[in-house]
C-alpha cells in the first residue's frame, strides 16, 4: 500500500506528511507527527481524550483518518495555549483541581473550547450534555463542569 | 506479660487455643516465643499476617517495640487500590 | 470539626506543580514514550475461554515480514508456586508469570498466549495471525456458586481447598472465618431479624489510559523500563521475578499515570517487551488497546453475599451471620479478606461469625480496585443495616449512631480502634441540609456508610536544596491524584518556605529511595512522613550549619519561618535558607536531606453518603439528582483533591450500582468489551457531589492524616440502591439497578 501525501495546517503551522491511508487522523498526530498531547482511551470514538478540533468542528481524532485532513485546519491541545500564557480554560482546569490523572483533561479543554465558541454562556445542564462524550473516571465531573463554568464566565468577562 | 488472641484461621495452629499469654518486647520476639509454643505459627504470622498492637496495625514489622501490658491481634495483611 | 493547629501551608489548594504540563499536553503519559529504532509488540490471546493448548507452532510468524522476535511461555523461566511480597498483597509469582503468558492451558478468553515484536504495530498484527495454536476446548465455568459446586470444570489440577480434601482438586482456593461470641444465643435475643442475599457483577476499574510499556534491553543485560504504574518499584520486582534477572538489574520509570484505582500494581506487559527486547537487540513499545484492557487486565471481584442481621427493638445489633464468596478470576487471590474484615467492622456486634471463600473461575484474574473488597461487602450490610432500621421504624442514621464503632470499640476482625471518627462522620451526615430536604414525586433519598482501613508500608524521600535556597523534593511515588501538591505542600510546611520554591519529582527506580506503590491510600500518609522526617532532618542540619556560622550551640538556634533565628545574647541576625543554602560550601557542603520508613499506624477512615434519586417509573431509567459524600479525612492536606477524591470514588460506585457489569456468553466470552456498552458515568448522569470533610486526627501521623482514596467507593452501592427503594418501592439486591432490571421488579410488584 503506498502512502499518501498530505499538507494540512496544524497549530498555525503548515505541515505536510506521508500517511497509510488507513491510519487514524490519532495516530498520525500521535506516531507520525509526535504530537502525543492528544490521548487515544478506546480508538472507537467512546471516551473523547482523542478530541480535536477539524475547520473549527470537534471531532474525535480516532474517527478521522489522516488523509482527511487535506487543506483543513486542525487544532489539538498543543495549540490552545498562546505561546507560554494558558488559556483561561487550561488556567480554571488548573485553578478548580479539575484534572487528577490528567489523560481525559486535553480532550476536556478541546472540548470546552469547542463548546464556548457556540454557546459562551451554557448552563451546568448544557455543559454536561456537551461534555458527555468525554470520559473521565477520576474526577465524578464535578470539579470539570465548575472549571467549564467558570471559564465561560471569565471569557465573557475578558471579552465585554 | 501480654494477652495474644488468635483468630480462628490461626488456632489451627494451636490446637483450639483462643488466647495465651506471652512474654515479649517487640515483635520479633513475640513471634519467636510464639513459634516456640506452636510449631510454625510464627512463621506463618510473619509471612502472611499483619500484627496489631492495641488496634494499631503494623504491616511488615518486627523491630516494633511492645508494652506490657498490651493486646495483640494478628490479622491478614492489607492492599489497597 | 478541624484541628486547631494553624498550618501556613498545609490544609491549602495550591495548583499542582505538574499542572502546567498537563492541560497543554506535554505531560509524557505511558503510551506516549518512544526510542530510535523500536520496535512494535502484540499479544495473540485465546479465543476460548478454557482450553488445553495442545500446540503453538511460531515458525510462519518468526519468518514473516518485519518480525524479529516472537515468543510463548517457553521463553519464559520455570517458576516455583511462591508467594512473595510484590505490591501490596502477596502474589504467587508462578500465577503472575503464566497470566503474562499462558502455560499448558487457557483460563479465559482474552489470556495471552504468544507474543510478536515487528518493525510496525500493523506487521506485528499481521504476523499474530501466522501463530498456529491447537486448542482442545474444556467446559467453562462463569458464576461463583457453580464453580464451587462438587461437579465443576477445574480449573488448576493441582489447586486444593485448604482444610478441605487435599485428593481431590477444587475451584475454592481459600477459606476465612471470623467468629465472635455465640450466634445462636444473640439470635435469640434478637426482636427483628433481617436476611438477604446480594449479588454484585464483575466490574472493571475503568481507568481511561491502557496499559503501555517501552523496554530497552541492552547487550549488558541492563533492562530499561518506562511504563505507566502506581509502583515502578514493583514493576521492577515483578519483572525481576518472572524473567529470573536481579532487580539491580532492571530500571523502571515511571511515566505520567492515566488512572489505575489499584489495577496498575501488577504487571501485564514488561517483562514480555523486556524479553522480546532482548531477543531482537531493539528497544519494544507495547501499548494495550480498550478491548485488550476489558477482556485481560484486572477487574475486581464479582460476589455473592448473605448477610443475617439481628436487632432488639431498641435499635441494638446483637447478631450477625455473613457468608461472603468472591470471584478472583482465573488465579486465587480475590479480595475476600478484607471483604470478610470489613463487612461488620462499622458496628458493634456481640455475636458473629463471617465465612469468606476465594473461588476461581474462567475470568481475568483480578486485580486491586479501590478499597478492594469492602464495596461488595458494605452493599450487602448496609442494604440490610437499611431494612432493619425501617422495621423497627429507626432513622437510618440514628440506628447506625446507636450501633457504631467508637474509641476502644474491638473491631470485627480482632483488633481494638484507636481514635477514629464514624460517629463524627454519621453526625455530619445527619446535620447537613441535603439529609432533611424535600423530595418530589419519584425521589427516594438513601444511605449509605463505608470503612477502609487504609496502609503504611514503605517510603522514601530525598530533598536536595539548590544553592537559591530552593528545594528539589524526590520520592519514587507515583502521582495519580496530585500527590506531588501535597508532598511540595509539607515540605514547604515543615521548611517554613514557599511551596512554589519546591519542585516535586517522581523519580526512577534508580534515583530515589525505594517506595512501595501509591495505591491503599497510603501515598499522603506514608511518603508524606517521609517527606516531614526527610524535612526535619534538613532543618537540623541547617541549624548545625548556622550555629557554625555564629559560633554558637546548636540548641540554641531556632528554626523559624524559613530563617534560622540566633539566640538574642549572640546579637547576630536571623539567617534565611537562601544564605544558609548560598554558604554551604563554606559550612560543610551542599545541603540534603533523605528518609526512608516502614510507615505503621495507618488510620481507618469511615463515609457516609447521602443519595437522592429520581426512577421513571415507565422506563425503568434511574437518574442521580442529589449527592453528598462526607468522611473523615484525619487532615486533608490538599482539600481540594481531598475532595476530588470522594467525588470521583462515589462516580465510580454510583457506575457500580447503576450500570456497570461484564457481560459473558456461555462460552465466557465478554460481550461489552468498549466504552460504548462497558457503560460508565458521563457528565450528564452526575449531579455536582457535594462534599464535607470531617477531621478527627489520626494519632499515628505527624498532620493527622489518614488515607483518603479507598473510602469513597464503600458507600454509594448501598445509598444508591436504598434510595431507589425509597423512590421506586423495590428493594434491588442484585447489581447493577440497570433499567430493564428495575422495570421488571417494579412490574412484578
Ligand atoms: S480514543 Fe478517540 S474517542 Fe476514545
Ligand atoms: S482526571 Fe483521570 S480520567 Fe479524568
Amino acid at each position: 500500500m503506498s502512502k499518501a501525501h498530505v499538507t494540512t495546517t496544524i497549530n498555525g503551522d503548515v505541515v505536510e506528511y506521508l500517511c497509510e491511508p488507513d491510519q487514524s487522523m490519532l495516530e498520525v498526530l500521535r506516531d507520525n507527527l509526535e504530537l502525543t498531547g492528544t490521548k487515544e482511551g478506546c480508538a472507537t470514538g467512546d471516551c473523547g481524550a482523542c478530541s480535536v478540533s477539524l475547520d473549527g468542528r470537534l471531532v474525535c481524532s480516532c474517527l478521522v483518518l489522516g488523509v482527511e485532513a487535506e487543506g483543513k485546519q486542525i487544532e489539538t491541545i498543543e495549540g490552545i495555549a498562546d505561546g507560554s500564557e494558558l488559556h483561561p480554560i487550561q488556567q480554571k482546569f488548573l485553578e478548580n483541581a479539575a484534572l487528577q490523572c490528567g489523560i481525559c483533561t486535553p480532550g476536556f479543554i478541546v472540548a470546552t473550547k469547542a463548546l464556548l465558541a457556540k454557546n459562551p454562556d451554557p448552563t451546568e445542564e448544557e455543559a454536561r450534555y456537551f461534555l458527555a462524550g468525554n470520559l473521565c473516571r477520576c474526577t465524578g465531573y464535578d470539579k470539570i463542569i465548575r472549571a467549564v463554568l467558570d471559564a465561560a464566565a471569565e471569557m465573557r468577562g475578558a471579552a465585554s | 506479660m501480654l494477652q495474644v488472641d488468635l483468630s480462628f484461621d490461626l488456632q489451627e495452629f494451636s490446637s483450639g487455643l483462643e488466647s495465651l499469654e506471652v512474654e515479649a518486647t517487640n515483635i520479633r520476639e513475640l513471634l519467636a516465643q510464639l513459634d516456640i509454643r506452636f510449631p510454625g505459627l510464627g512463621a506463618k504470622i510473619e509471612k502472611d499476617m499483619a500484627v496489631t498492637i492495641n488496634g494499631v496495625i503494623y504491616q511488615e514489622t518486627l523491630i516494633e517495640p511492645i508494652e506490657d501490658g498490651s493486646e495483640i491481634y494478628f490479622i491478614p495483611k492489607i492492599g489497597g487500590g | 470539626m478541624s484541628t486547631n493547629k494553624d498550618y501556613k501551608w498545609v490544609g491549602t489548594s495550591p495548583i499542582r506543580p505538574d499542572g502546567a504540563d498537563k492541560v497543554t499536553g506535554k505531560a509524557a503519559f505511558g503510551a506516549d514514550k518512544n526510542l530510535p529504532g523500536m520496535l512494535h509488540g502484540k499479544i495473540l490471546r485465546s479465543p476460548y475461554g478454557h482450553a488445553k493448548i495442545k500446540s503453538i507452532d511460531t515458525s510462519a510468524a518468526e519468518s514473516a515480514p518485519g518480525v524479529l522476535a516472537v515468543m510463548t511461555s517457553k521463553d519464559l523461566p520455570d517458576l516455583a508456586s511462591e508467594m512473595g511480597e510484590a505490591g501490596e498483597s502477596a502474589v504467587d509469582f508462578r500465577d503472575l508469570s503464566q497470566n503474562i503468558l499462558a502455560a499448558g492451558k487457557v483460563l479465559y478468553h482474552g489470556h495471552a498466549v504468544a507474543a510478536v515484536a515487528a518493525t510496525s504495530p500493523k506487521l506485528a498484527k499481521q504476523a499474530l495471525k501466522l501463530i498456529k495454536v491447537e486448542y482442545e476446548e474444556l467446559p467453562v465455568v462463569l458464576e461463583i456458586e457453580d464453580a464451587m459446586a462438587d461437579d465443576a470444570p477445574i480449573l488448576h489440577e493441582n489447586q486444593f481447598t485448604p482444610g478441605g480434601s487435599q485428593d481431590k482438586p477444587s475451584n475454592i482456593a481459600g477459606k476465612m472465618k471470623l467468629p465472635r461470641g455465640d450466634i445462636e444465643k444473640g439470635f435469640a435475643e434478637a426482636d427483628v431479624i433481617v436476611e438477604r442475599e446480594f449479588t454484585t457483577p464483575t466490574v472493571h476499574q475503568g481507568y481511561i489510559e491502557p496499559h503501555a510499556v517501552t523496554a530497552s534491553m541492552s547487550a549488558s543485560g541492563h533492562a530499561d523500563v518506562w511504563c505507566c504504574t502506581q509502583g515502578a518499584f514493583v514493576v521492577r520486582a515483578m519483572t525481576a521475578k518472572v524473567l529470573n534477572m536481579d532487580v539491580g538489574k532492571v530500571k523502571v520509570t515511571p511515566s505520567e499515570i492515566g488512572g489505575g484505582f489499584g489495577a496498575k500494581t501488577t504487571v501485564y506487559l514488561e517483562p514480555i517487551a523486556v524479553k522480546l527486547s532482548e531477543m531482537s537487540g531493539r528497544p519494544v513499545k507495547m501499548v494495550m488497546d480498550r478491548e485488550e484492557v476489558l477482556r485481560a487486565t484486572g477487574p475486581t471481584s464479582a460476589s455473592v453475599i448473605k448477610i443475617k442481621l439481628g436487632a432488639t427493638n431498641d435499635g441494638k445489633l446483637v447478631a450477625a451471620e455473613g457468608t461472603l464468596k468472591y470471584g478472583a478470576g482465573a488465579y486465587k487471590g480475590s479480595p475476600m479478606g478484607p471483604g470478610c474484615m470489613c463487612v461488620f467492622a462499622s458496628y458493634e456486634i456481640p455475636n458473629f461469625v463471617v465465612r469468606g471463600f476465594d473461588v476461581v473461575l474462567n475470568k481475568p484474574k483480578v486485580a486491586a480496585y479501590r478499597a478492594p473488597g469492602a464495596p461488595m461487602a458494605a452493599f450487602a450490610m448496609e442494604s440490610v443495616m437499611n431494612e432493619m432500621a425501617g422495621k423497627l421504624d429507626l432513622d437510618p442514621i440514628d440506628f447506625r449512631l446507636e450501633n457504631a464503632v467508637k474509641e476502644g470499640s474491638v473491631a470485627a476482625y480482632g483488633p481494638k480502634f484507636p481514635a477514629i471518627g464514624f460517629v463524627e462522620t454519621l453526625k455530619a451526615a445527619k446535620e447537613h441540609p441535603h439529609y432533611s430536604a424535600p423530595l418530589g414525586k419519584n425521589q427516594g433519598r438513601g444511605v449509605g456508610t463505608g470503612f477502609w482501613f487504609n496502609i503504611g508500608m514503605q517510603s522514601s524521600a530525598t530533598l536536595n536544596v539548590n544553592e537559591s535556597g530552593s528545594v528539589t523534593l524526590i520520592t519514587g511515588s507515583a502521582d495519580i491524584g496530585g500527590s506531588r501538591a501535597s508532598m511540595a505542600l509539607f515540605a514547604a510546611e515543615e521548611l517554613g518556605i514557599d511551596y512554589d520554591l519546591i519542585t516535586p519529582l517522581v523519580s526512577n527506580t534508580e534515583e530515589a529511595g525505594y517506595c512501595d506503590v501509591t495505591g491503599g491510600s497510603r501515598t499522603t500518609f506514608a511518603t508524606g512522613m517521609a517527606v516531614v522526617k526527610a524535612s526535619k532532618n534538613l532543618v537540623a542540619n541547617m541549624k548545625k550549619r548556622a550555629a557554625k556560622t555564629w559560633g554558637v550551640e546548636v540548641d540554641e538556634v531556632l528554626w523559624q519561618d524559613g530563617q534560622a533565628v540566633p539566640p538574642f545574647s549572640s546579637g547576630k541576625n536571623p539567617m534565611s535558607m537562601a544564605e544558609i543554602a548560598a554558604s554551604a560550601a563554606k559550612t560543610g557542603g551542599p545541603l540534603t536531606a533523605s528518609a526512608s520508613l516502614t510507615a505503621q499506624g495507618a488510620g481507618a477512615g469511615f463515609g457516609v453518603h447521602i443519595c437522592d434519586v429520581e426512577v421513571d417509573p415507565e422506563t425503568g431509567k434511574t437518574d442521580v439528582i442529589r449527592y453528598t459524600a462526607i468522611q473523615d479525612a484525619g487532615k486533608a492536606i490538599h482539600p481540594a483533591y481531598v475532595e476530588g477524591q470522594y467525588q470521583g470514588g462515589a462516580a465510580q460506585g454510583i457506575g457500580w450500582a447503576l450500570n456497570e457489569e461484564y457481560v459473558y456468553n456461555d462460552k465466557g466470552v465478554l460481550q461489552n468489551f468498549g466504552f460504548l456498552d462497558y457503560r460508565m458515568p458521563v457528565a450528564n448522569d452526575l449531579p455536582m457531589i457535594d462534599t464535607v470533610i470531617v477531621e478527627v486526627p489520626n494519632p499515628a501521623h505527624p498532620y493527622g492524616v489518614r488515607g483518603v482514596g479507598e473510602t469513597p467507593i464503600v458507600p454509594p452501592l448501598a445509598a444508591v440502591a436504598e434510595a431507589v427503594n425509597n423512590a421506586a418501592g423495590v428493594r434491588i439486591t442484585d447489581l447493577p439497578i440497570s433499567p430493564p432490571r428495575l422495570l421488571a421488579e417494579i412490574d412484578a410488584k
